[in-house]
């Protein structure tokens, strides 16, 4: 048997002319559902146009916006960024870097005028961020600079869960945030204590926060946007945190559709009445950039034809290997389709696993769309789509996409292990949610065993610890999940915790607590992702004590 | 006492010198700090000022002119053609790349949009690192 892997002949072998003609400058990695990560090409030819349709986006928000909210070119922007230097990353036979598509901005070389358009916006110099040891850090830093400057125009973090992971930063250190503005001097971090050991970064950084907060007052400045952050911190119970920190904020964005819905709630009670919370402008995966915002009130996207050619799988069929497709002209409004691309990066009629709703077609009616031109006077069949759902994903916060199978995988490996302690048990079931207020963000998941199973862990208490529960679970998806590890290893997500719940817990959560309603075929089981904190606190309550000592 | 008059009067020079040395060095450090300080503050005015102009004249007029102009030509030449633009950019892939590797084993070209439907089939991730 010949593996024909068309990636790795142009990743190992440097091979031109496998997949593109074009040339391809990066290698986008996403989780896949084997543990390996896939390497998804993009090609030269799709920077330019991916670049129109963020402009598009943009602009499309300050369009729906009043006139008068224009941004005033003193404005800069928050964007949670992550960065890396270019010689770190892996890379082919050929030199092409490697790595997730949050470090794109890193890995594609751009040129003089574009890196200098962009730092005019930026809160932080770019290349400092390049050169932070990991994420929690890196994330702080911005939010430093960030929080010096108080004339932003808009608070973006790509993910859902990363922009409430940003805020719960804010919350927690917004003391020693203060300090560090004051001052000018990020010796008052223990964040940055513990985690930069080198001594010239620190010098840098704190020379870059000197001249960034020079440029609004000095020390007078400083001591009042210190003050200012440092009041509007301690107002624990008052929503609006965003718009109270930056009173010029025109808008906050992140990720809204999808599974990223859950999030809205906790994301607007940051943003508080006057700030406007907006999906994030354009529709953008590693396989491509393929739409942009529609409307600022709703997360529908217009899908761009010029980006990718389109089919569409009807949600009933997507179990089928080879079903029939429709055509962007042939999709329906109120359905839902599995989206399936062919990309000028290579990807031939490749199914993306992003299930898509048809939401309407365009209408000039309708309020919350701005006004079209007035040519053709008839509009045409343009269809909205929303992000629906990704097939089996459950937990995914930068990107990682952790599936049930991942979890399982790790759960049931690790259970099996312990037939070495003569202790035989079949997982029963699991649930999980994303610890967002812990630094850094981190997964715990709530599992149940079969039969009576909580004499027999207690009286192996040498051998089963909660300890060795959350290793030995983290080691089996850092396994089953190439991504997830990756991710782990830089320090953006923190170990998962693996917690046993008492006998019944699941039953009674089924029977007594939990409803099924409004979940699709194909997503994740409902109550594989806990939603709700009272759901999580019952799980919580239910918790079998282990001993944490081995 | 005479010796002490004496030492005194020699002194009182090198006292008189040393003082002025000092308020010499003292005004040249407060000169300095404040010439770094201010040096420093018109350094970041600067920057502020040329960040600033670089927007107002180079980036957001083009930005707010085309504001509109760039959704509605997106509009009239893509969004109300969607279909014919989706088809022109699937003859461009596959014409480009008709030679590479992964068409030419599975004798992907273009003929129309029905029939690489039907001829070609779908793909997953397994299918670029394929068994054969």
């Amino acid at each position: 048997m010949i593996i024909v892997n068309y990636v790795d002949r142009i990743v190992k072998n440097g091979e031109k002319n496998v997949l593109t003609s074009d040339k391809i400058i990066y290698f986008a990695t996403t989780s896949g559902t084997t543990g390996r990560s896939k390497y998804i090409p993009i090609a030269e030819s799709t920077v330019n146009p991916g670049k129109m349709l963020m402009r598009l986006g943009s602009c499309r928000i300050l369009m729906c916006l009043d006139s008068s909210l224009f941004p005033s070119s003193e404005q800069r922007l928050f964007q949670l960024y992550s960065g890396k230097k270019l010689d770190r990353f892996a890379k082919t036979k050929d030199g092409i870097p490697i790595g997730p598509l949050s470090l794109y901005r890193s890995a594609i070389p751009n040129d003089f005028l574009f890196k200098q358009a962009l730092s005019t916006y930026d809160v932080v110099p770019f290349d400092l961020l390049e050169e932070m040891p990991d994420f929690e850090t890196s994330a702080f830093v911005q939010l430093v600079f960030g929080l010096s400057i108080v004339d932003l125009y808009s608070y973006t973090v790509n993910f859902a869960p990363s922009f409430i992971h940003s805020l719960k930063i804010i919350e927690k250190y917004f003391e020693e945030i203060s300090l560090c503005i004051s001052s000018v001097d990020f010796q008052y971090s223990s964040l940055i204590e513990e985690n930069i050991t080198d001594c010239k970064l620190k010098s840098k950084l704190n020379v870059a926060l000197n001249e960034v907060t020079m440029e609004y007052g000095g020390l007078t400045y400083r001591k009042e946007r210190s003050e200012h952050i440092r009041k509007e911190c301690a107002k624990k119970d008052r929503s609006g945190l965003l718009h109270r920190l930056w009173p010029n904020l025109i808008y906050a964005s992140t990720v809204l559709g999808s599974s990223f819905e859950m999030y809205k709630n906790e994301i607007e009670k940051y943003c508080g009445d006057k700030l406007p919370l907006i999906n994030l402008p354009y529709y953008l995966a590693s396989e491509g950039a393929f739409g942009f915002i529609a409307s600022i009130s709703t997360d529908e996207y217009f899908l761009s034809a010029e980006h990718a050619f389109f089919e569409f799988i009807k949600e009933e069929d997507i179990l089928e290997t080879q079903p029939q497709t429709v055509l962007l002209s042939e999709i329906e409004a109120g359905h839902r389709y599995e989206l399936v691309v062919t990309t000028e990066a290579g990807l031939v009629r490749y199914r993306m696993g992003d299930v898509i709703h048809c939401t309407r077609f365009l209408c000039r009616d309708d309020d919350d769309l701005v006004p079209l031109p007035s040519q053709p006077s008839e509009i045409p069949r343009i269809p909205l789509i929303s992000m629906a759902y990704r097939i089996g994903s459950l937990l995914n916060v930068i990107g990682e996409k952790t599936t049930e199978e991942h979890v399982l995988y790790a759960l049931q490996t690790t259970i099996f292990h312990w037939k070495q302690f003569g202790i035989n048990f079949q997982l029963a079931d699991f649930a999980s949610f994303t610890k967002l207020d812990a630094f850094p963000v981190h997964y715990v998941i709530f599992f149940e065993l079969l039969g009576e199973y909580e004499q027999i862990i207690a009286d192996r208490s040498n051998e089963i610890t909660q300890r060795n529960i959350d290793l030995q679970t983290e080691e089996h998806l850092r396994q089953a999940n190439d991504f997830y590890d990756i991710m782990r290893d830089a320090g953006r997500l923190g170990p998962v915790s693996c917690i046993l719940v008492r006998h019944g817990t699941f039953s009674i959560f089924h029977e007594k607590i939990f409803s099924t309603a409004g979940v699709g075929p194909l997503q994740v089981k409902g109550h594989r992702l806990l939603r709700q904190t009272d759901h999580i606190q019952y799980f919580y309550d239910n918790k079998l004590h282990l001993s944490s000592e081995k | 006492m005479h010796i002490s008059l004496t030492l005194y009067r020699n002194m009182l020079p090198v006292v008189e010198h040393i003082g002025l040395l000092l308020i010499v060095i003292l005004i040249v450090t407060i000169v300095f700090i404040y010439c770094g300080c201010s040096f420093l503050y018109l350094k970041c005015r600067l920057k502020r000022f040329v960040r600033i102009q670089f927007r107002k004249h180079l980036l957001d007029p083009n930005n707010k002119l085309s504001n509109k102009n760039l959704f509605n030509v997106f509009y009239t030449k893509t969004l109300c053609h969607l279909q014919k633009v989706n088809n022109e950019l699937l003859a461009k892939i596959l014409r480009n790349n008709e030679s590479c590797a992964f068409f030419r084993d599975r004798s992907i070209s273009f003929v129309s949009i029905d029939e690489f439907r039907a001829k070609v089939a779908l793909t997953t991730y397994d299918d670029y690192r394929e068994l054969c």
